[in-house]
């Protein structure tokens, strides 16, 4: 056998299994989805019948799916925000200060506690009447909030807490980003007389260009994709205030039986998220 | 740029796995389910051969009370280990029972003796995974078993209780500030008075939870309408919902006591938990719900604090119509792995402790020869209410509403906010009427 051969050989047998497995777990299952869009089954039993574009047309015709999706764009909004945060806090924990590590850790530490943690701790302190940042409103004489029982203010008290969650996050990625610069590049650019404003305009910027890219590109999709927060903590409500697309798109399955229906709301979500990126790249990246 | 294209793809995937998951073996399970039923439909009369000393093994029994995990669901296996110490039963309480209960029938996994909700699975469902009923003798002694029955018009769950929808209240409180039981709406709504300037909660909603408001629109219509069927005559109409129907009315008793200023400062922040804490430490006067919920009212109350009435939903003083229907029931899937352990833990709930599990659960009885002791059933038959059966949702009525996706809790709570009711009912007549269009 050929060195060559025997390379092939080694190559493919060491790529079958995870390729099986990526088969198995993400392809079929993401075909079968698909599939399933095109029918009308209500996700248990074994019968079902072929019913064309009739879901998608559903989709397209359902008023409270775009309510949801609207719902949506506040979680974007917000992780647009979010981003902005980030990068101040990552430039500054950049500069060397005292206990820089302690304050990365506390602004990462909530990244990595369980979300349904989260989602009942900050339910007691959204709580109308035991919460205590009601407790602190009232007590200087301002009126209680309704965080989670307003309907103009629900979305807002949930975006806030992925806000909250996902900030240490992305400001870790950014910090990396910025280590990554060669430090000659600042050092020549002060020779040359530039500031710091400058300097984090033309050369930090650019340098973080595409992590910038990945990080609009997850909050994008993860804005669209919104559902831990209001699935525990408001299942959607007071009304539907706090539905999101895939808040409903597990609706209609669980409560509602109508797994063909989900299955397309799915696939219109994965369109849109394909959509909404390319457009995000034509637009502020001017492509590549 | 490809390989971003296939990132992207794989991120879908990523996000396909996870609502697909639970479908993915669907043809796999059918020619297991079938056999299942072979099985099931030749070894159905077979009750009678079960021995105590042959039955042995592990079963597992599903319900959604969390609340019992460490409490009274151990100790019913406890006293049914008694009997049947081979039989190792474990005991598994889910949150949010109703969708995972779906999941498992969907993989075919569902527990060997588990809680049936009325009105959250279809008949076909029933029919395809839980083990036929009829042939069994005790099952001939349930009142309401017809509300559990399959496309096969076979039974395939028994109710562990009946229930009846009225009102809950705290004794305490009435005689405290010297309220009588209310007999007309206008006196409920003066006794809510009463208790809210005493700094507590008149009456209580949990509209947070949604769930609780299921009263309004599911019992309390039926009783206004003065029909058990009231809900499927819905599914006749094209435009079924208006102010003055049945359903309008019972969304306006929930508007005016909001206006009235009776219910929990913010309703809709008010969960279900919470205020339940908050009965129990004497904070709330009356709750709308069924008698399951006193054992739960309990400590620091005592059972004689607490008193049940019929809701008066007008203004006559005659004696309230109030519906009555199965509580929850136990039903038997067709892929236990163990029947005859099954079978003998459903017939020590349903048959031989059938009293005693009523009794501690709160549940009125729902079988005609059985008689459960509980007082405060006895304080709500001296009202003379006169019962209005429950009947089962009809298959036309469940396909709109699949179909419309409505969700009469969340119209409740949109009652709670806006007050407008016709403005909710028209949004959801043009669902309906969609819905029934296809």
């Amino acid at each position: 056998m050929s060195y060559k051969t025997q390379k092939k050989l080694l190559l493919i047998s060491f790529l079958l299994i995870p390729l099986l497995l990526m088969g198995l777990f993400f392809l079929f299952p993401f075909f079968r989805l698909f599939y399933m869009s095109f029918t009308d089954w209500d996700g248990i039993m074994p019968d079902y019948n072929f019913t064309g574009i009739d879901n998608y047309v559903e989709v397209f015709q359902t008023p409270d799916v775009w309510v949801a999706l609207r719902n949506n764009v506040i979680y974007i909004l917000n992780g647009v925000l979010q981003n902005i945060i980030a990068l101040l806090f990552a430039v500054l924990l950049t500069v060397k200060i005292r206990g820089r590590n302690f304050y990365k850790a506390s602004i990462f530490l909530p990244f990595i506690i369980n979300s349904a943690a989260i989602a009942f701790m900050f339910t007691f302190l959204f709580d109308f009447e035991r919460g205590p940042i009601n407790a602190v409103l009232t007590s200087l004489g301002v009126e209680p909030v309704g965080f989670l029982s307003n309907l103009k203010i629900v979305n807002f008290s949930l975006a806030g807490i992925s806000l909250w969650r996902y900030t240490g996050y992305t400001m870790i990625l950014y910090i990396a980003a910025f280590q990554s610069i060669n430090p000659e590049v600042y050092e020549s650019a002060m020779i040359d007389g530039a500031g710091t404003w400058q300097n984090f305009i033309y050369i930090t910027l650019p340098g973080i260009k595409t992590i910038v890219e990945l990080n609009l590109f997850l909050t994008l999709s993860g804005g669209l994709q919104a559902f831990v927060e209001p699935f525990i903590i408001t299942k959607g409500g007071p009304v539907n205030a706090s539905n999101t697309f895939v808040l409903y798109t597990i609706n209609a399955f669980t409560q509602f039986n109508r797994y063909g229906f989900a299955a397309a709301m799915a696939v219109v979500l994965l369109v849109l998220v394909l959509i909404l990126t390319a457009i995000q790249k034509k637009l502020i990246f001017k492509g590549d | 740029m490809l390989k971003k294209i296939t990132s992207l793809f794989l991120i879908a995937a990523i996000a396909g796995t996870i609502s697909v998951g639970c479908g993915k073996d669907n043809n796999a399970s059918i020619s297991t389910t079938q056999e299942a039923a072979v099985t099931a439909a030749a070894g159905g009369s077979s009750d009678e051969k079960t021995n105590p000393e042959d039955a042995a093994g592990e079963i597992t029994f599903s319900s959604n009370r969390t609340d019992l995990q460490n409490t009274l669901l151990p100790q019913f296996v406890a006293d049914f280990n008694k009997e049947f110490p081979n039989i190792k039963v474990n005991i598994e309480t889910i949150k949010d029972y109703q969708a995972a209960i779906k999941v498992k029938m969907s993989s075919n996994d569902l527990p060997d003796v588990w809680t049936v909700h009325n009105g959250y699975y279809t008949k076909d469902q029933l029919t395809k995974y839980n083990i036929p009923l009829d042939d069994y003798e005790f099952a001939k002694d349930f009142l309401y078993s017809e509300v559990f029955s399959g496309s096969d018009r076979k039974i395939y769950a028994l109710p562990q209780g009946a229930s009846a929808t009225g009102v809950v209240y705290n004794k305490k409180i009435f005689s405290e500030l010297g309220i009588t039981v209310p007999q007309t709406l206008d006196e409920m709504i003066s006794a809510g008075k009463k208790i809210t300037a005493s700094g507590r909660t008149g009456l209580a909603t949990a509209a947070k939870a949604g769930w609780p408001l299921q009263y309004y629109w599911l019992d309390i219509a039926n009783t206004i309408a003065g029909d058990g069927n009231y809900r499927n005559t819905l599914a006749e109409n094209e435009a079924p919902f208006t102010v003055d129907s049945p359903m309008g009315k019972a969304f306006g008793l929930l508007k005016a006591f909001k206006e009235a200023g009776i219910l929990e400062k913010d309703p809709l922040s008010s969960d279900w938990e919470p205020i339940k804490k908050d009965f129990r430490d004497g904070k709330v006067g009356m709750f709308i719900l069924g008698p399951w919920f006193i054992p739960q009212a309990l400590d620091p109350l005592t059972i004689d604090d607490v008193g049940f009435f019929p809701l008066p939903y007008d203004n006559e003083k005659t004696p309230k119509k109030v519906s009555a229907g199965p509580d929850v029931a136990l039903g038997m899937a067709q892929n236990t792995k163990n029947k005859a352990a099954t079978e003998a833990f459903f017939k020590f709930m349903m048959d031989t402790n059938y009293a005693s599990v009523g009794k501690s659960l709160g549940l009125l009885t729902a079988r005609k020869s059985v008689a459960v002791d509980i007082p405060f059933a006895k304080e709500f038959e001296s009202y003379s209410p006169r019962k209005l059966d429950v009947v089962s949702d009809t298959k036309a009525y469940t396909d709109i509403m699949n179909k419309a996706q409505v969700d009469y809790n969340k119209l409740a709570q949109e009652v709670l906010v806006s007050g407008d009711i016709q403005k909710a009912f028209d949004q959801l007549n043009t669902k309906w009427k969609k819905a029934m269009g296809k």
